[in-house]
């Protein structure tokens, strides 16, 4: 079984994290609610082709789910950055 | 369409759950105290607990009802997957590390964190079990509608197997073996789907000449009997049953098969083809049977990969403004769901700090969001598999897999049955935690040490289990992902606005806090009670006679619980006293 050290650390996210992690969920809002009000109100543009010869719906759907992951790991990858930096200070 | 039995798929099934059960009693041993039992001692790795998000997470609305939406209607079914997915990041960046900081064993300590309010855990508690018991419901009903034609067991059979085997689980090692439950279920699921998804691919297009006939018709007569296409259903002399469907009419430029394809270009084949979707339509007879008649729509690629195919969507190209802003609301309510779910929730605790937490919810994404993208692949290859059950979506999935064999229909579909293990396992923890927890100490006022509230909450589970049960049994003809829609709509309107707002305004109150979650559950199960979908679906009434203009409550319900927050709390502040700072700056 793999199992974690139980002992905790005080790990508590700096200001630049958690303005980091707002910023990007901000992002990704805007991202999720052009897509969905296209969906809504711009279906004919939706089903134009758009890259590689697949529409802008499944595009785009593809795109915020890849999206999604790509932000998780930046965030992850910025966070341990911040901590790394406050160590050595 | 009749089902043989799977011996292969009752076999792969029943190793899976011996495997379950034995981890369980292996790991009983860790969990005697109260932390052990609902939040595993937070001793879990983050990898394991990211996949065990998955786990818990994918539940068979996702994997049959998103399968089986994609491959009947096209592009709709994949603006599941969209939103499912896109309400992690809300988990990721808002809740994850603050709820992980704030909480010990669910999510009303996190809202209780300041205040020490019998009202918040009260009504936090009363939250989490309504939300756990709508979204119990589907996935009891889903393993019973698995079971008959998999296993050819009936619905009642079904549910009360896995009822059985999860409250064993959760009773004799809580949140640790759910967890391990959890992350084999969710490894399984998401490398079956991307072997599944490699085996579409490889096999190609190909345009299917077998043209069985233009309809097909079942008449349920007032006794019970099925009458399909004419005929008494059945496999014997003199007998018929439904063929099976889906498959490619044209192809780009004349072809008759493509050959292997890769991932877009399998996407843009489809996109430039023809493919006989079904329609339906039903009809009452003068001698009170009912017929169903399923006619071939042909219907080109273009066409289905654009949004508005099916009943739940075609709103989208209504010109009535409140069709569009019912797909809007349950956009929104998937966006803001996820990060409402207390069975979700619950699981930040069982890492040891908050870097495991946002580790964790990364491993989360990436697993939920590859398996979503599969799901599009699944679903389309399934369409054009030639082997659906016209009257039946969920099977798509386990009828793909048997499209390439009977081992991988057996194991798609001891899968597809574990899927509900593990969703109904994390319920059953987060719903007796809040009765341990949460309840018993406010509500008859009693103080548990850490052996009876562990006791209390295998009673709880124990009971859970078995209105779960029940609750499944009764709701046999319910939609699957209606009722997961509803769980959504709840979880968002009740605890989203009370966990953002705790966070982010200094100026909540206990009091906003807890008319909040009362206002926001009360109003999304009343907008959903009186809504035109369960008018039809429930009530059998007109739903043009709903007391409510669309179905999806959260556009409405969710901001109301901001709302009523941000009154409450100005109206109860120099009450309260003003506190220094929110609880987001740590």
């Amino acid at each position: 079984m793999i199992h974690a050290s139980s002992n905790s650390n005080d790990d508590s996210p700096s200001p630049s994290h958690t303005r980091l992690g707002h910023g990007l969920f901000l992002l990704y809002l805007v991202c999720y609610t052009a897509f969905v009000l296209a969906n809504a109100f711009a279906v004919d543009w939706i089903e134009r082709t758009l890259v590689l010869g697949v529409n802008v719906a499944v595009a785009g759907g593809l795109g915020l789910i890849v999206l999604a992951f790509l932000l998780a790991v930046i965030y992850d990858w910025c966070c341990r950055s911040f901590r790394a930096g406050d160590s050595r200070r | 369409m009749i089902y043989e039995p799977s011996i292969l798929a009752i076999v792969v099934f029943a190793v899976f759950v011996a495997i379950t059960l034995g981890l369980s009693f292996y790991l009983g041993a860790q969990s005697r105290s109260s932390h052990g039992y609902f939040a595993a001692g937070g001793g879990i790795h983050w990898f394991v607990n990211g996949v065990a998000f998955a786990g818990d997470y994918l539940s068979a609305a996702s994997f049959l009802g998103i399968c089986g939406m994609i491959a009947f209607y096209g592009y709709d079914g994949f603006l599941y997957s969209i939103g499912y997915l896109a309400g992690w990041i809300v988990a990721l960046f808002v809740i994850a590390e603050p709820v992980k900081r704030l909480g010990r064993y669910t999510f009303a300590d996190a809202l209780d964190s300041r205040f020490n309010s019998r009202g918040i855990k009260l009504s936090a508690a009363i939250s989490t079990l309504a939300v756990s018991i709508f979204y119990l419901i589907p996935q009891m009903v889903g393993a019973g509608a698995l079971v008959k034609p998999l296993f050819g067991f009936p619905h009642w059979a079904g549910v009360v197997i896995v009822g059985a085997v999860v409250v064993f689980i959760v009773v004799t090692a809580g949140m640790v073996s759910t967890t391990y439950v959890q992350f084999i279920k969710g490894s399984l699921l998401v490398i079956f789907s991307a072997f599944l998804t490699v085996l579409i691919l490889n096999r190609g297009l190909h345009v299917n000449g077998r043209y069985h006939g233009q309809t097909q018709t079942v008449t349920v007569q007032p006794d019970g009997q099925r009458i399909v296409n004419g005929l008494p259903q059945g496999r014997g002399e003199g007998q018929g049953d439904l063929w099976p469907v889906g498959h490619v009419s044209r192809l780009p430029g004349g072809a008759t098969e493509t050959g292997p394809l890769g991932p877009i270009e399998f996407l843009r084949t489809i996109q430039n083809s023809e493919i006989v979707l079904w329609s339906s339509k039903t009809a009452k007879n003068a001698d009170g049977s009912t017929t169903t008649t399923f006619v071939q729509k042909p219907t080109s690629g273009s066409e289905i990969l654009r949004p508005g195919n099916s009943p739940t969507f075609r709103g989208v190209r209504s010109d009535q403004f409140w069709d569009k802003l019912n797909f809007l609301s349950l956009m929104l309510a998937l966006f803001c769901g996820t990060a409402s779910l207390p069975h979700i929730l619950i699981r930040y605790y069982t890492v040891k700090d908050q870097t495991a937490a946002r580790k964790s919810t990364v491993v989360g994404i990436g697993s939920i969001g590859f398996f979503y993208i599969l799901t599009l692949f699944l679903g389309l290859g399934a369409m054009t598999s030639g082997a659906l059950d016209v009257t039946n979506s969920n099977m798509a999935a386990p009828l793909l897999a048997r499209s390439f064999g009977e081992l991988p229909f057996a194991i798609v579909s001891a899968i597809a049955f574990t899927t509900v293990l593990g969703t109904v396992s994390g319920l059953i923890v987060a719903a007796s935690g809040a009765v341990a927890h949460d309840l018993t100490a406010n509500l008859f006022a009693a103080n548990l040490n850490d052996h009876e509230k562990v006791r209390v909450g295998k009673i709880a589970a124990v009971a859970v289990g078995v209105i779960a049960i029940v609750l499944g049994i009764l709701f046999e003809k319910m939609n699957v992902n209606f009722l997961v829609g509803w769980a959504f709509s709840v979880a968002a309107s009740a605890n989203l606005p009370a966990l953002v707002m705790l966070l982010f305004w200094k100026g909540t109150t206990k009091q906003g806090i807890t008319a909040a979650i009362t206002v926001g559950m009360i109003s999304s199960l009343a907008w959903i009670l009186l809504s035109g979908d369960t008018y039809r679906d429930v009530y059998g009434w007109d739903p043009a006679t709903a007391l409510v203009p669309f179905s999806q409550p959260g556009i409405v319900t969710i901001p109301l619980g901001f709302v009523v927050l941000i009154l409450v709390s100005l109206l109860t502040r120099s009450r309260a006293g003003s506190p220094t700072r929110s609880v987001s700056e740590g």
